[in-house]
């Protein structure tokens, strides 16, 4: 399932080997950012009510843990089949955990704009581009994964729970969709 | 004859076999109207949700170990609609008043429903 939810990707803006080098040729440097960038998302979700609620009382250590060893086994590479099943995995982790998409996308956000700043700062103009480049077609990617590996996952569990295929639910969705287009029109939103 | 006009005939013919019947849905699994004499402002929900009855009925019939599915009866107050699997990717759905002849109306549509599986497979 993995391949094949990147090859959804245009080619030519996946995420590809030339963004994996950039990434692995400038991890010195990249490096050096973790405690910022650990610190700086945790205190980002603690700091919200809402992404607050996720986490139990004792956890902060643990989960800055976590996004340590992911934020090294990255720029360590390898980017093969492991590196995105497992981005898949964890995807599949934190919505057990009821972190959904939108909090994930919004601190892929802050990722992005934490490490670009410093990538622009700390690096040389053209290696600072290529990181950039590198960890946005990375974030698209991931998240490319999460949100594809859950919608595909949840047809597979309703199929097996209600008998009905993932074409016949797209097409109920979309018969709702078309009503709710039209109204749209008719109000003038749309 | 093409198989959709064979699939045209097999609904005229239930229509006028059991005059009960107000609507008969040849509908894909997917949820797509293939033959029909529905209003066609129905017939795009009455065919999702035939094709969602007959998954629902399989599994049914499946976890609580009832066999082969044979047939689905949604009853409401002004009538019901009775689904039944038209071949393997097919299902036949008829529209009849609650308080009519129901013995013939299913015997004919189930054998209507044989009908459309020898011609969809
Ligand atoms: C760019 C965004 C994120 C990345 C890269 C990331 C990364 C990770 C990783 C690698 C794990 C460990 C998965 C495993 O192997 O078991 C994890 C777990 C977890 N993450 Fe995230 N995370 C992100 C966003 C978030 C957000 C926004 C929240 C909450 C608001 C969150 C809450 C959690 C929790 C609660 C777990 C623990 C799941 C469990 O094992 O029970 N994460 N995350």
């Amino acid at each position: 399932m993995t391949n094949e939810i990147i090859e959804q990707i245009p080619e030519c803006v996946r995420f590809n080997d030339e963004d994996a080098q950039a990434l692995i040729r400038n991890k010195d440097v990249l490096l050096t950012l973790e405690d910022g960038l650990v610190e700086g998302f945790y205190n980002s979700v603690y700091s919200y009510s809402v992404t607050r609620a996720v986490f139990t009382d004792d956890e902060r250590a643990a989960r800055e843990q976590t996004l340590r060893d992911w934020y090294r086994r990255t720029l360590n590479g390898p980017f093969d089949d492991a590196y995105w099943q497992w981005q898949t995995f964890v995807g599949l982790v934190h919505i057990k955990r009821k972190v959904n998409n939108a909090m994930v996308s919004g601190m892929w956000g802050w990722i992005l704009t934490y490490l670009s700043s410093n990538a622009l700062e700390h690096l040389e103009a053209n290696e600072a581009k290529a990181v950039i480049k590198a960890l946005h077609s990375l974030q698209a990617a991931v998240m490319a994964l999460i949100s594809e590996s859950y919608q595909r996952n949840m047809f597979v569990a309703v199929d097996k729970a209600s008998g009905i295929k993932e074409a016949l639910l797209m097409r109920l969705v979309n018969i709702e969709i078309d009503g709710m287009l039209d109204d749209a029109r008719a109000n003038g939103t749309g | 004859m093409s198989k959709q006009d064979d699939l045209n005939k097999i609904t005229k013919e239930l229509r006028m076999n059991v005059p009960d019947i107000s609507g008969v849905m040849i509908a894909s699994d997917e949820g797509l109207s293939i033959a029909t004499d529905f209003a066609e402002e129905d017939a795009v929900r009455v065919a999702a949700v035939s094709a969602a009855a007959s998954g629902l009925g399989n599994r049914i019939s499946q976890n609580a170990s009832l066999g082969e599915p044979e047939e689905v009866m949604v009853k409401g107050r002004d009538g019901l609609l009775l689904i039944y699997l038209a071949g393997d990717n097919s299902v036949l759905a008829v529209r009849a008043p609650s308080r009519g002849n129901l013995g013939l109306v299913r015997l004919e549509a189930s054998s209507a429903a044989q009908e459309v599986r020898k011609v969809l497979g």
